[in-house]
């Protein structure tokens, strides 16, 4: 699989909490975003899991990742992107 | 005087419906809203429906505006706010129903039904207590949240025509394990029809010593996964044919 970039990211994010393309930002937080509650949340991580083999489910440190940053940190650190 | 409130429920990604509710009438979960979907897309064309547990009546009203009802529906709750908000919504949206106060399967000796659709789910007592979902509404389901929900499946099958289908929740904040073996005790075939994951809600992150201990006890079933615990609901379908 070739490395994932932020904005596939980013796309993933968007489709997991069923809103319209481009409405997440890098700097959004996840109180702003539409869709983005405890539910929401799973979803993502679902996704992202999927995407990323089974690889997501061990970041411990993404259950508190309320802002795309913090998803994005949690994701370079395990050098997912 | 009953106070009522109301509230909207997403029937699909289009529709929302107005429901009414008051104190001591069960409010539409998630699993509520799993166990519709997993309905509807098993149905495929109107059939007698026994709504059982109904709450709101929010379970057979949606598969009714589906289409998927052959009127009338039948619905039952043990809380009487529930049956008497279940009267309101129905009629609110033309739909031609018996609601009947009473216990489990109680207010339907002798009658038969080609679906029944339980959204009586039974979770482990003590969770129950400090959950969300049972304020004011009794949840007396045991230890190990099977009690009620055993007692459901093992008298379905009577209630049940020929081909009737059952569909039940199980969660697991419960002994799933228990349930799923009195499910295979009373019915040829049992399918999963759904399967959803939940993290767990505020109020019961505040218990989590009682939830490893009711997980350690085998009472519950919780998975550690993306650093967070997170619960399940799974919706079957069970007949015998």
């Amino acid at each position: 699989m070739s490395k994932m970039t932020e904005n596939d990211v980013l796309q993933i994010l968007e489709h997991a909490l069923e809103i319209t393309s481009g409405s997440i930002g890098p700097d959004a937080l996840a109180e702003n975003v539409l869709n983005w509650d405890s539910m929401g949340h799973l979803s993502i991580l679902v996704a992202l899991d999927k995407m990323f083999e089974g690889k997501v489910a061990e970041i411990s440190e993404i259950a508190e990742a309320n802002s795309v940053q913090k998803i994005f940190a949690a994701l370079r650190q395990y050098s997912l992107i | 005087m009953t106070q009522h409130t109301e509230f909207n429920f997403p029937l699909n990604s289009e529709r929302e419906i107005t429901l009414t509710s008051a104190p001591g009438a069960f409010m539409p979960t998630g699993t509520t809203k799993l166990l519709i979907d997993a309905v509807q897309r098993k149905i495929v064309k109107p059939v007698s429906l026994l709504d059982l547990g109904c709450g709101t009546g929010v379970v057979g009203l949606a598969l009714h505006l589906h289409g998927l009802v052959k009127s009338p529906l039948y619905a039952s709750d043990l809380s009487e706010p529930g049956v008497s908000c279940s009267k309101i919504n129905l009629k609110r949206y033309e739909c031609v129903s018996e609601v009947r106060n009473g216990s489990l399967f109680e207010p339907w000796l002798g009658n038969k039904f080609d679906v029944i659709v339980d959204d009586i789910s039974g979770i482990a007592q003590e969770v129950a207590a400090v959950s969300p979902w049972f304020q004011g509404v009794p949840c007396k389901s045991g230890k190990d949240g099977t009690s009620l929900v055993a007692d459901i499946i093992r008298q379905a099958p009577q209630y049940l025509t020929k081909q009737g289908q059952f569909f039940f929740p199980l969660i697991s904040l419960s002994n799933v394990d228990i349930l799923l073996n009195t499910a295979k005790e009373n019915f040829n075939t049992i399918e999963m029809v759904a399967r959803q994951e939940w993290p767990l809600p505020d109020e019961l992150k505040q218990h989590m010593s009682l939830l490893e201990r009711l997980s350690d006890e085998g009472c519950i079933k919780l998975k550690k996964k993306f650093g967070m615990f997170l619960w399940y609901t799974e919706i079957y379908c069970a007949y015998n044919v």
